[in-house]
């Protein structure tokens, strides 16, 4: 495996895949164009998605372009093919050291793996963000596909990653070692209305943990991060 | 790879299967020779290949980046590795030399790509002082285990080899026979299947 995928998949990781779901190998015929595009359809809160490292150049094979970033906390890799196919894998962040603040119920032992349900919400509403904004482009088409994969999730706990809410306080621990959201969706569909899509795979996603929560409470955790 | 990915795989604090770190010191130091070549032989008959990092301490069991010195850098040269790898290696390994920065030390890294057509056995012994480091005629690999390098410890990793070294003689078989007209190539609609050619494109990142 390449070494930076190694790296980066040696704790839980967040892998998304999104593309035509019909193959051509030059859809782009430049590889220059890639990188123009993944900067024009990148998503942006208080991170972007993907990350694009404009003082690092850009790494230009036959078929790709794509950058590796390894910031301690933040881990990133991301490529782009001629064939419109985007592919992105993102360390867990906290995994690797990064904290913020959770509810004050979030009662873990020192260095527990754990998974917050605004940061997972957040990472599916980047993710088919950008997928819908990438299906308009020259790497796009009528019909897509999307996948989001959360691996090495084993034993990582579900926490309330809000200081102000106290909504769950069992904190469930994942009962698979991981999860994937594959979609194949027009074009149509995506740009209709992406952030229900992740909240639809978030919820999804929560079930990992035996957790069912609520579309209106998921709702607003999910404005409230995209707020900040 | 820039100084910062470098960086990354040092700071991780352990080796992986494709990574393994060796100590700081001059490659005419018989030991250290050595198990960088037996490294070398794992990493070449590992899928994708690896590299190995030269200047990182492991004796406490925890990775110390120490760095090399002026002199013991200028005994890594390219060639030198080159020739100490192909004495040792049958068919020759092939890889990449490259010195990268971290806190301000030098490292050699050693990039060695994936074998080309048939595993690499070890040509020679090569003794240590305490102990026989590589034994002539063996194969060595990364083992699934942990990141080490060994002779094939189970069925689980000759499996692997074995896989491996099969997809590229069908490959080259393929090659050979159309070049040869034995077989006739027309690409048909629809093959390989649209997701197999997307999961083709992504080769070593799943």
């Amino acid at each position: 495996m390449n070494p930076n995928a190694e790296k980066i998949k040696s704790k839980c990781y967040w892998e998304v895949l999104i593309r035509p779901r019909e193959f051509t190998a030059q859809k782009i015929a430049n590889r220059h164009v890639l990188a123009r595009i993944v900067r024009g359809a990148a998503v942006s809160y208080q991170v972007r998605f993907p990350h694009i490292n404009e003082g690092e150049p850009i790494e230009n094979r036959d078929d790709w372009v794509g950058q590796f970033f390894d910031r301690g906390e933040y881990l990133e890799l991301w490529r782009a093919y001629l064939s419109g196919q985007f592919y992105d894998l993102s360390a867990n962040h906290t995994d690797w050291g990064y904290r913020y603040m959770l509810s004050p119920f979030a009662r873990l032992e020192e260095d527990e793996p754990f998974i917050g349900v605004g940061y997972a919400l957040f990472r599916f509403t980047l993710a088919l963000e950008f997928a819908a904004r990438l299906a308009f482009t020259d790497m796009g088409d009528d019909d897509m596909h999307v996948e989001v994969k959360v691996g090495n999730l084993q034993q990582h706990r579900l926490v309330a990653d809000d200081p102000n809410r106290a909504d769950f306080m069992d904190q469930p621990t994942a009962g698979l070692n991981e999860f994937i959201y594959a979609r194949d969706l027009s074009r149509a569909e995506l740009a209709a209305n992406p952030r229900d899509l992740a909240l639809q795979a978030a919820t999804q996603f929560f079930k990992t943990f035996d957790k069912e929560l609520s579309e209106e409470l998921l709702k607003g955790w999910q404005e409230q991060w995209l707020r900040r | 790879m820039n100084d910062e990915q470098f960086a990354g795989f040092i700071e991780l604090g352990h080796e992986l299967r494709g990574v393994e770190f060796k100590p700081p010191g001059l490659r005419t130091h018989r030991d250290l020779m050595a198990w960088v070549t037996r490294a070398a032989l794992g990493m070449a008959n590992h899928r994708d290949g690896g590299i190995i990092i030269i200047g990182v301490d492991e004796s406490s069991g925890t990775p110390k980046p120490i760095g090399l010195t002026e002199d013991e850098l200028a005994t890594w040269t390219f060639d030198n590795v080159a020739a100490t790898l192909a004495a040792c290696s049958d068919p020759t390994i092939s890889f990449e030399r490259e010195i990268r920065t971290y806190q301000t030390k030098p490292y050699v890294v050693l990039t060695v790509h994936e074998f080309a057509e048939l595993p690499i056995l070890a040509k020679k012994d090569v003794p240590g002082e305490h102990k026989q480091i590589i034994r002539g005629g063996a194969c060595y690999v990364r083992s699934l285990g942990k990141p080490e390098t060994s002779e094939i410890p189970s069925q689980d990793e000759m499996r692997d080899l074995l896989d491996l070294a099969i997809q590229k003689g069908i490959r080259k078989f393929v090659e050979r026979a159309v070049g040869a007209g034995l077989i006739l190539y027309r690409p048909s609609v629809g093959q390989p299947t649209s997701e197999a050619a997307f999961l083709r494109q992504l080769g070593d990142l799943r």
